[in-house]
Parts: C-alpha cells; sequence; structure tokens
C-alpha cells in the first residue's frame, strides 16, 4: 500500500510507459534543450515565414476593422455576434487546457502530464491573449472598452456589477495574468538548467535573469513545491469561474437556447474537450518537429484520447439534455429554436458538428483507434472544428430564430470574418513557433521527477524479484 | 465506525422494522402522505449506493489509493442497489398521489409531453429500463477481462440513466419547471453522498489515503455548490416566471431556513477540509464526512418537499429512519466488520 502512495508514476493504471527505461538525468536535459540551442532548420523557418505572413494578415483585418468599424464584418442587427464572439469562446476553451492539465493533472498526481504541460500552458497563454482581444474588438467603439473597468472617474461611470460582460474583464484578466505567472513558475528551474548550458555569454545573462538565481538547492525546491501546488489548487476554481462566466454571457441573457441552467459547467467541459483537442493537435508537430518522440509517447495519446472520449460523452449528454428539456417544459421560442437547430438553415453544419463531436471520438473506444496516431490527430483536429461550430450555431441558431418572427435572419460571413480567424490561426501558431526556439517545450525537471520515480519503483521491483 | 455500526446492527434493524410497521399503520390513515414520505427517503438513501458503483467505475478507470481504501464499503453499498426496487415499487403504486402528472394529464406545459412523456406507463418502463442497467453495473458480477473497457460503459450508461432519472422520479414533481443542470447535480450529488458515506464507515490505514480521500470529498462538496449556485444564478438572473417559481416556493414557510443551514454545513464542512492537517486526520476527515452528508440530506428536503403538498412530517420521518435503518442494517450483513482480504493490505 505504501508503495503506490510513495510512487505516484505508478498510479498509471495500465502499467504504460511514459519515458524510455534508459533515460538519465542528463540525457532528459541534453534531448529537450537541443532545440533551444541548435540552430534553425528549414522545417522551422518554413513555419516561422508562414506564420509570420499570416499574423500581418491579422493585423490588417484589425487595422481595416478599426478603420472602417463593424460594418465590414457580417453581422447584422439581428444576429449582432457572429465570428467574433465565437472566436472569442472558441480561444478561450483552449485556453483551458493547459491549466487544467498543469493544475488537474498535477493534483491528481497524474504525472504523465510532465511532458505535456510545458506547451499545453504556452498554448493557455497565448490562446487567451488572442481570445481577449476578440471582446474588444466587436465593439462599435474599442476605443471605450476601458468603460468597463470601475477606474475612478469623473464621469460617475460605473460598470453594471450584475451583467456577466464585466465579470469577463475580470475573469479573463485575472485569467491571463495568472496562467503568465503558473507558466514561468513551472518555467524557472528549467531556466536555470539553460543558463547553465547556455555558451554565449548573452545567453547566459538573458536565462539567468530569467532564472531569479535558481541554484536547486533542497531549500529552494521545498518552497518551489509548495508554492507551485498552491498557484494549481488556485487554478482550478480560477479556470472554471472564468469558463463558467464565459456560459453566464450566454445565459444570463433571455433568448431562446440561451437560458440555460447548465451553460456554465458546460462551457467548461466544451473548453476542456476542446483544449485537449487542440493539446493533441499541437503534440504531433511539437514531438516530429523537435525530435521529441521519447518524451512524448503513444502512451500520452492514449491517455489524452480517453479524456477527449469522456469529454464527448458529456458533451453528447448536453446536447441531448437541451433538445429533450426544450421539448419537455421550454416555452414555445425555445422549441422553434430547437427544431431550427435541427433542421433549420444552418442544420447541415449543426449534423457536421455533433459528427465531429459526438460521433467520431467514440472510436476512441477502441484502443488501435487511440495508438495510431493519424487517427488520433485526424479526429483532434475535427473536435477542434466541431467545437469551432459548436460556438458559432450557439450564438447563430438563437440570434436568427428568436423570440420575434420579423427579426428572423440568416447570417453569412464576410471575407474579413475569414481573414480574422485566419489571422489569429496565424498568430497564435507564429508564437509558438517562437516559444518552442526560446524555451524548453517540455518541463526538464518535471520529466526528471518522473525518471525518478520509475528508476525507484523498477529498484524495488528488482529487490522483490 | 464500523466496528460500532456491526455492533448495532440488531438495533438498526429492529428500528427500521418498528419504523416500517408504523409507515404502514399511517398509510392507512393516509396514503398519500406515507408514499410522498416515502419518496422522499427513497431519493436520500438511494444516492449513497448508486453513488458507490459510480466511485467503484471510477476508480477502476483511473485507479489511486483512495479507490483501494474505500473500496470495501463501496463494494458493499452497491451490491444493496437492487433493495431499492422494493420501495420504489411502492411509489409507482402511489404515483397519483405523489406526482401531479400522474393524475392529471394536465399538469404539464404541453399536452404532447403528458402524452408522449410523463404518464404513468412510460415512467414505468423508463423505471424498468433504469433499474436494468443499475442493477448491471452496480450488482453483476464481471469478467476480469477488459474491467476498464466495462467501467467506461458503466459510467457512460449512468450518465444516461441518471439523465432520465432525475427528471422522472425528483424533477417532474414541478412538471411545468426544468432546469438543464439538474440531472448533473443529482449525479454529483449522488457521489458525494457515496464518498462521503463511504469515508466515514471506513477506517483509513494512512495518512496520505485520509489526504486523498478528504481532497475528493472536498472536490466532490464544491462541485455540487457550483452546480447548485450555478443553477440558482442563471434562473435569478434571467427572473422569468416559469423558473423562478420553483426557487419562489422554497423561500417561503420556512424553507430558506432549511437551505440555509444546509449551506452552513456545507460551508463547516469546506472550512475544516481546507486545512491540511485536518485532510490527514481521521477524525476532520469523518467530522467533515458527517456536515456533507447533513448539508446533502437538507438540500434534498429542500429540493424535494416544497414539492410534495401531500407529505406530512411524520411520514417523511418514519421512511427515512425505515428506510435508512433497514438499509444500513441489511449491508451490514453482506459487509461488517470489513472482510480483510477486500482491504488489499493483508
Amino acid at each position: 500500500m505504501s508503495e503506490a502512495v510513495a510512487h505516484p508514476a505508478a498510479e498509471a493504471p495500465s502499467g504504460a510507459t511514459y519515458l524510455p527505461r534508459d533515460a538519465t538525468y542528463g540525457s532528459i536535459t541534453r534531448d529537450i534543450a537541443a532545440p533551444v540551442f541548435a540552430p534553425a532548420g528549414w522545417r522551422w523557418w518554413t513555419a516561422f515565414l508562414v506564420t509570420l505572413a499570416l499574423t500581418l494578415v491579422m493585423i490588417f483585418a484589425i487595422l481595416w476593422l478599426f478603420i472602417e468599424g463593424v460594418g465590414i464584418w457580417g453581422v447584422n442587427a439581428d444576429v449582432v455576434w457572429g465570428f467574433a464572439i465565437t472566436n472569442y469562446v472558441w480561444w478561450i476553451g483552449i485556453g483551458n487546457a493547459g491549466t487544467l492539465i498543469s493544475s488537474m493533472l498535477l493534483l491528481t498526481r497524474q504525472r504523465w502530464r510532465a511532458s505535456i504541460n510545458r506547451f499545453a500552458e504556452a498554448m493557455t497563454l497565448f490562446a487567451a491573449a488572442i481570445a481577449g482581444l476578440f471582446p474588444i474588438l466587436h465593439l462599435g467603439r474599442p476605443y471605450l472598452f476601458y468603460w468597463l473597468v470601475p477606474y475612478p472617474n469623473v464621469m460617475t461611470l460605473w460598470p453594471q456589477w450584475r451583467s456577466p460582460l464585466v465579470w469577463d474583464l475580470f475573469a479573463i484578466a485575472s485569467y491571463i495574468i495568472f496562467s503568465l505567472l503558473f507558466w514561468y513558475t513551472g518555467l524557472i528551474p528549467d531556466l536555470a538548467s539553460l543558463r547553465d548550458r547556455a555558451r554565449t555569454r548573452f545567453g547566459q545573462l538573458v536565462f539567468g535573469a530569467f532564472a531569479l538565481g535558481w541554484r536547486g538547492s533542497a531549500r529552494q525546491w521545498r518552497r518551489f513545491d509548495a508554492f507551485y501546488w498552491a498557484m494549481a489548487a488556485m487554478a482550478v476554481p480560477l479556470v472554471i469561474s472564468l469558463h463558467s462566466v464565459v456560459g453566464l454571457d450566454f445565459a444570463a441573457g433571455l433568448m431562446p437556447g440561451w437560458q440555460e441552467t447548465i451553460f456554465p459547467p458546460y462551457f467548461v467541459v466544451g473548453a476542456m474537450f476542446s483544449g485537449f483537442a487542440m493539446v493533441v493537435t499541437l503534440a504531433v508537430p511539437i514531438r516530429w518537429g523537435l525530435r521529441l518522440e521519447t518524451f512524448i509517447t503513444p502512451a500520452h495519446f492514449d491517455a489524452m484520447a480517453k479524456i477527449l472520449l469522456m469529454g464527448s460523452i458529456i458533451m453528447g449528454a448536453s446536447y441531448a439534455t437541451e433538445w429533450f428539456l426544450a421539448w419537455y417544459a421550454g416555452n414555445v421560442a425555445e422549441r422553434l429554436v430547437t427544431q431550427f437547430e435541427l433542421s433549420g438553415s444552418y442544420a447541415p453544419l449543426y449534423w457536421l458538428m455533433l459528427l465531429f463531436n459526438v460521433a467520431l471520438p467514440q472510436l476512441f473506444w477502441w484502443r488501435r483507434t487511440r495508438r495510431s496516431l493519424s487517427a488520433i490527430f485526424a479526429i483532434a483536429i475535427l473536435i477542434n472544428v466541431g467545437m469551432w461550430l459548436e460556438r458559432l450555431l450557439i450564438i447563430l441558431n438563437t440570434l436568427s430564430h428568436a423570440y420575434l418572427p420579423a427579426r428572423w435572419s440568416d447570417y453569412a460571413p464576410t471575407v474579413w470574418d475569414w481573414a480574422l480567424l485566419l489571422g489569429t490561426l496565424g498568430f497564435f501558431t507564429f508564437l509558438f513557433v517562437c516559444f518552442v526556439r526560446l524555451v524548453p517545450a517540455v518541463s526538464m525537471h518535471e520529466v526528471r521527477q518522473l525518471a525518478h520515480a520509475q528508476a525507484e519503483l523498477e529498484d524495488d521491483d528488482a529487490v522483490l524479484a | 465506525m464500523t466496528a460500532v455500526l456491526a455492533r448495532r446492527r440488531a438495533a438498526l434493524l429492529v428500528a427500521g422494522t418498528i419504523a416500517t410497521v408504523a409507515l404502514a399503520l399511517g398509510a392507512i390513515f393516509d396514503t398519500a402522505g406515507a408514499a410522498n414520505g416515502l419518496l422522499f427517503a427513497f431519493l436520500v438513501w438511494l444516492a449513497i449506493p448508486i453513488g458507490s458503483a459510480v466511485l467503484m467505475e471510477i476508480h477502476t478507470l483511473t485507479g489511486g489509493a483512495w479507490g483501494r481504501a474505500l473500496r470495501p464499503v463501496l463494494a458493499d453499498c452497491a451490491a444493496t442497489v437492487p433493495v431499492f426496487i422494493v420501495p420504489f415499487v411502492f411509489i409507482i403504486l402511489g404515483a397519483r398521489t405523489v406526482y401531479p402528472w400522474a393524475a392529471d394529464a394536465s399538469a404539464t406545459k404541453w399536452r404532447d409531453v403528458s402524452a408522449g412523456y410523463l404518464n404513468v406507463q412510460g415512467f414505468a418502463l423508463r423505471a424498468l429500463v433504469i433499474w436494468a442497467v443499475w442493477c448491471l453495473i452496480a450488482a453483476a458480477p464481471r469478467p476480469r477481462r477488459a474491467e476498464r473497457l466495462w467501467a467506461g460503459i458503466g459510467l457512460a450508461l449512468y450518465g444516461i440513466t441518471i439523465s432520465i432519472a432525475a427528471v422522472d422520479w425528483s424533477m417532474s414533481l414541478s412538471p411545468k419547471w426544468a432546469s438543464t443542470s439538474y440531472a448533473a447535480i443529482t449525479a454529483i450529488g449522488q457521489i458525494t453522498a457515496a464518498l462521503a458515506f463511504a469515508a466515514l464507515l471506513q477506517t483509513l490505514a494512512s495518512r496520505a489515503e485520509t489526504e486523498d480521500v478528504a481532497g475528493l470529498i472536498l472536490a466532490c462538496l464544491l462541485g455540487y455548490a457550483y452546480l447548485s449556485f450555478m443553477q440558482y444564478l442563471v434562473i435569478w438572473s434571467g427572473n422569468l416566471p416559469d423558473r423562478a417559481n420553483w426557487y419562489v416556493a422554497r423561500v417561503h414557510h420556512g424553507w430558506a431556513l432549511i437551505e440555509g443551514l444546509a449551506i452552513l454545513a456545507g460551508a463547516a464542512a469546506f472550512l475544516i477540509l481546507l486545512r491540511r492537517k485536518a485532510r490527514q486526520s481521521g477524525r476532520a476527515t469523518a467530522a467533515a464526512a458527517v456536515l456533507v452528508l447533513a448539508a446533502l440530506l437538507l438540500d434534498r428536503l429542500w429540493q424535494t418537499v416544497p414539492s410534495l403538498p401531500e407529505a406530512r412530517p411524520w411520514a417523511v420521518i418514519l421512511a427515512t429512519v425505515a428506510l435508512g435503518c433497514l438499509w444500513i442494517g441489511l449491508a451490514g450483513r453482506v459487509a461488517w466488520p470489513p472482510r480483510q482480504e477486500a482491504l488489499g493490505r493483508v
């Protein structure tokens, strides 16, 4: 009994290996730190230039928006939320998995997180920062967004505290600040390793400054662990409150199909679902590009596929609950919206969404699918698409088919909607491409801990044998 | 704790029998009152066995010291799921006095809902499926092979069946009211109750084990409070008459006081479990578990009884005592004292 407590790594119930048996502290550090010091290859430069071009598209789309106003988008007087809010919810959802992987998996002692938590946290940070842009962009007068802030002022402006839109501001701002701190805290020991390995004076100075004088003494580790655990424990309520507020942005409106009590938790699960899908989507190219096959193993993809499977079942149950209860005790408008979802203007997209989010992930019941890298990569991308469609359709179905039949109208995006979506995707990838060259994409010190736990376990086995 | 219960088993069975006889006598004079009380007791106690079954499935999937520690009690509780078919049969027999839609087809919001869903035949048919699935999940022997696949299927099936059971058995007491998170609240309530109950009965071997179990209770408690509060917040914010009605009925006639007590008990448990020292202490964890169970009981009372106009205090108390004592006494026959080999540490 005490054995399992002492070696949480042994908790992996399948006995799956998340590390090669011959991994040593030295080999781990060398392999993970290599991409930071090695010269960039053609793969990296291609990715850098392509994503840089897309980032320019984003900047241009935003500039044109500021010059011309939201009229360049497909939104109209009825469907007032279009791609912008869809993108906001989608990006903030993706921004969830990093903190979730880091905190929940840490608290539940799922040590396999060590290989994926670093880049998942970076993903969180970039995605949350991009998400934060959209609510501001979609304002007709974006330069007045600071009116949401309760700043001391002479106009006696005071935000409406009962509005989730105000809570949103606080939720996003605290989330971004927290994600940055959490990510940076986990990075400190690795920055010190990089400082010690840097061969240039400049590298030593920069990594040294950011490592905050980390020496890896027992006392420092003790403080570090206590602090990191406390942050992880704070992260869970934070991440849940953030996505609940996003859900409340809809649920607090009185529109048919939005006034759902399940929206706050359902947005949390949806965010976790799309976030994990994005982690898988990123893990595959990172593993290939940085040659990290040793550290991101099929066992990791297997574990993430199971989480995706669970997410898809909960999503499916939530959709079914919404349809059923709209019929069971909804008012006329709610029944009509549900009918419209399943058979109205956007029905093909809705069925496609159900296929991607609910039906396809059921393939993960089979171990063969979970172990096939191409299958899990393809399904993860489709889940990302499905979750984007879901957020789009939550907005479109309700706003296109609300209470007043006279105001039923369809929505069609313009080229600027697409440009901004594509541009932010490019910008996100651009940040990621820079990230993998600047700091280790996998947490070295946590992988070393994993190796330590694994070695101790094997020693025990040897003694028993 | 287990030893105490083992010694008291006879007393529990006697008390349960007396309460049952008293309830049966009461039913002669006030059938509706007895049936309403029985529904409440059924909803309260059922949570623990089915929640135990779900926890075992979760543990099969995820592993963890907490599950190995609690498994003996969880297994014994889960094995008693079929016992609850007995009170349920009485509830179906008395459905007309319990569920408004059973006596009057116009009690639902829509005619097609009464015709196609909320009627006694449909209710019984769905219950048959739910019980079949639950007996399968909780009490059926399982092949050792592909254990985790079965656990996954079991959890998915539970998710579907609890969504139906929560609507049919308790939400439909107010047939015009619906909340999409109601089933989720019911499910996490069942899991929390089972966890607290098992933590109370199982003596935990080490500090690390206790801390794991206490941490899980804390997480479940927070999950329950979160879902319940979000349901309230959305309905409060919307303030639409047909949704807010449910809460309006639950602030008058002293009901707010009951929920206030539930919140206090939950908050006290939260404050205890917040401290790491307390999470490592068996005593403190047991105290928190008692508070959690009290909070869940009061919350269930607050959720259910305002929708049961025929419920009488004597019936509610007698039925709760009867079902509780008989169930714990019977479960004890199988279980207590704990089987040593099941503990996995001898």
